[in-house]
């Protein structure tokens, strides 16, 4: 039997408070679905994230567990190494780094030395110590030490250069004048950071 | 305190309206009181304002009440009817009372009983009462008296609203309901009300004859609606005959109808309702009693009960409009418990977020000290690690130095930095008596460099002797042959703790 226009107006007149319920609860249905999902879509990340501040608590909790101690005056020798023993220096303490080498160089019975600051060698460079509290680079300068001298006093020079300080290259020459010897070093500075090491 | 609510009877007719009040004793039914209104009245709105009128006059505001209801297009009908349920039979009971009676679309209540087994017979089991025809008591009436009921008793609490021969039911079952075939006689002010029981089953009701309208019906009368009964239950029911009769009537003609009835009909007669109880108020004792069948017959339109409303709600389309609002309220709260869902996570979140931050900013102080010990062990394994690779550097070059063969001296050394140590030539000459002497010292001087710890891949550069013209210059008869060298070799680096 087939449904006429008129027949369905007749009908949605006469069933027309059912038909704006049904049509409102459905519309509502629709809107709750969607707010609902959505929700729904929202907390999972926040629940990964929360597993992720679960994690992040036990080990701050682990850490304190493991945590001990240390004696008092060791924390506060540790906070003052001096620069003869820092890994790395500020720049702005280069120049009593070239005074500290000048001065070892003489020391190590090396004569005519001559201390310089040139730029970065060609050379391989020498891996930079690893620290937390601190970024060391490799500064964009070296140390040129020129001198005269016996060969032991210039090996004795290398082994007691600062630890802020590492051989990039070696140079022993034998002139009319005697042997010429010169040093190239790298310069671990220490970047944005006043701190020693 | 709320008192409890009176009870009350009623019978409401043209000619009167009746009031009874009765309460309910452990041994039964007790009537306190009855009050009749004997003014006419045409409508039944008219007969309802007489009966509230009554109640009224007794300061009841809300009573208990039971009606019967005489006259004012109520009408009742016996039909016989297979047992089928309510969809089925209820058409067919509606078009017959419209067939009958002439009321268009009539408001139909109905009720049906099993007959009760006769001494002798089998009780019919259950299969043949599903199968078995019955007899179905039937009251009518129009809308517009269903209606005037429903609205003028509103603020009552009504328990019935039936007609008059289901009230004489209701008493007849009241008195025993006996398998003797008998009649029931009620003698009201608008005609006698004629009754036939058989086998305990209400089989025939006869109304008053309209003639009697505005006149009290007299003994003779009275006797000859009764004839005219008797006969017509006769054919009807196969000969049956009523040996016993059941009267109520006014006091004052009791006597002389129990005995006209026994000489000329040849019945046992007895009162119906012992007592000085006039027969309206019999009636509406009845109507009382019927409120206590189990299958009451009731035309009053009580408003419908909350099982019955919840069932409307779900038929047709309120089903489907309760099914979508249900469907919207079951989405909201889902919503909602996602939503709620959402906000505690969030919560915890944040909580999480505070006590992580409370927790790292208490650790901070203990962070520092471990990064500060963590470099310090890193600073100082880099500086052992610095201070051995610059010992196996000298070390290399000092014992290269300290064992050079005769004859063999240093020109230039030359080291630098590779990725994996280092990379050293040194050039120098060898001198030699002979030239096979000075080869010589450059070979110890070569295996020399070979054999030193850490040394890889030595290689020969440069074996030359220096050119004639300064050679010649030079030499002299006698004097030393120079080899001039160089050789390149690595040192390997032992490994760091840096990057």
């Amino acid at each position: 039997m087939a449904i006429t226009g008129a027949a369905l107006k007749q009908r949605f007149i006469r069933y027309r408070l059912p038909s704006e319920v049904i049509a409102v609860s459905l519309l509502a249905v629709i809107v709750f679905l969607t707010v609902g999902m959505g929700a729904r879509r929202r907390i999972e990340p926040v629940r990964t994230e929360i597993t992720k501040l679960h994690v992040a608590l036990g080990e701050v909790s682990q850490f304190r567990a493991g945590f001990q101690p240390s004696a008092p005056n060791k924390d506060v020798r540790m906070a003052n190494i001096p620069d003869s023993l820092s890994v790395a220096l500020p720049r702005d303490r280069r120049v009593s780094l070239a005074e500290r080498i000048a001065a070892r160089a003489e020391q190590d019975g090396l004569s005519d030395v001559r201390v310089k600051f040139a730029a970065p060698d060609s050379a391989a460079v020498p891996n930079r110590p690893d620290l937390m509290g601190a970024t060391v680079a490799i500064a964009d300068y070296s140390v040129s030490v020129e001198c005269t001298g016996g060969f032991a006093a210039l090996l004795s020079l290398v082994n007691h250069l600062p630890p802020s300080v590492a051989v990039q290259r070696l140079t022993a020459e034998q002139t009319k004048n005697g042997p010429q010897y010169r040093l190239i070093l790298a310069v671990f500075e220490a970047v944005g950071s006043s701190q020693h090491g | 305190m709320t008192t409890p609510s009176r009870c009350f009877g009623a019978l409401i007719a043209h000619d009167g309206v009746c009031l009874v009040e009765y309460r309910t004793e452990r041994t039964g039914i007790r009537v306190v009181h009855q009050w009749t209104d004997t003014g006419r009245s045409p409508t039944i709105e008219e007969a309802l304002d007489r009966l509230l009128a009554l109640l009224a006059a007794q300061r009841v505001s809300r009573a208990k009440i039971a009606v019967a209801i005489e006259q004012f297009g109520v009408v009742h009908h016996v039909m016989t009817l297979p047992n089928a349920a309510d969809s089925a039979l209820r058409p067919v009971i509606q078009r017959e009372i419209q067939r009958v009676f002439g009321i268009i679309d009539p408001v139909v209540s109905y009720s049906r009983e099993d007959a009760p087994a006769a001494p002798g017979r089998s009780p019919a089991t259950r299969a043949d009462a599903q199968a078995t025809p019955g007899q179905v008591f039937i009251a009518a009436a129009s809308h517009a008296t269903i209606d005037a009921l429903g609205s003028k008793l509103a603020s009552h609490d009504v328990q019935i609203a039936t007609v008059v021969p289901k009230a004489i039911h209701s008493l007849y079952e009241a008195t025993g309901g006996s398998f003797e075939p008998t009649a029931v006689l009620v003698c009201l002010e608008g005609g006698p009300h004629l009754v036939f029981f058989l086998d305990g089953h209400l089989e025939m009701a006869v109304d008053p004859p309209i003639a009697l309208e505005d006149e009290r019906a007299s003994v003779g009368m009275i006797l000859d609606q009764v004839e005219r009964g008797a006969i017509y239950f006769r054919q009807q029911f196969r000969g049956a005959v009523a040996t016993r009769m059941l009267l109520a009537s006014r006091a004052t003609e009791y006597d002389e109808l129990s005995f006209a009835l026994t000489s000329r009909l040849n019945v046992r007669v007895k009162p119906l309702f012992a007592g000085a109880a006039s027969p309206e108020a019999v009636l509406a004792m009845g109507a009382v009693l019927e409120t206590q069948s189990a299958v009451p017959l009731d035309l009053f339109p009580h408003p419908p009960t909350i099982s019955e409303r919840v069932a409307k709600a779900f038929r047709g389309p309120n089903a489907i409009m309760a099914a979508a609002a249900s469907a919207a309220v079951i989405a909201g709260i889902w919503a909602a418990t996602q939503f709620a869902a959402l906000s505690s996570v969030r919560q915890d979140a944040v909580r999480l977020q505070a006590e992580l931050r409370g927790d790292v900013a208490s650790v901070v102080p203990m962070r520092q000290i471990a990064e500060r010990r963590a470099d310090f062990d890193r600073e100082v394994a880099f500086v052992r690690d610095g201070r051995g690779e610059r010992a196996d550097l000298t070390a290399s070059l000092q014992g290269i130095a300290d064992q050079l063969p005769p004859g063999v001296r240093f020109d230039s050394v030359r080291v630098s930095r590779t990725a994996t140590g280092w990379l050293a030539s040194i050039g120098g000459e060898a001198t030699g008596v002979t030239s096979a002497q000075a080869v010589r010292n450059l070979e110890a001087f070569y295996e020399l460099v070979r054999a030193r710890r850490g040394v890889s891949a030595p290689v020969l550069d440069q074996l030359d002797y220096p050119s004639s013209t300064d050679a010649d210059a030079i030499r002299k008869p006698g004097a030393p042959i120079v080899i001039q060298f160089h050789v390149s070799f690595a040192v390997a680096r032992p490994a760091e703790g840096g990057h």
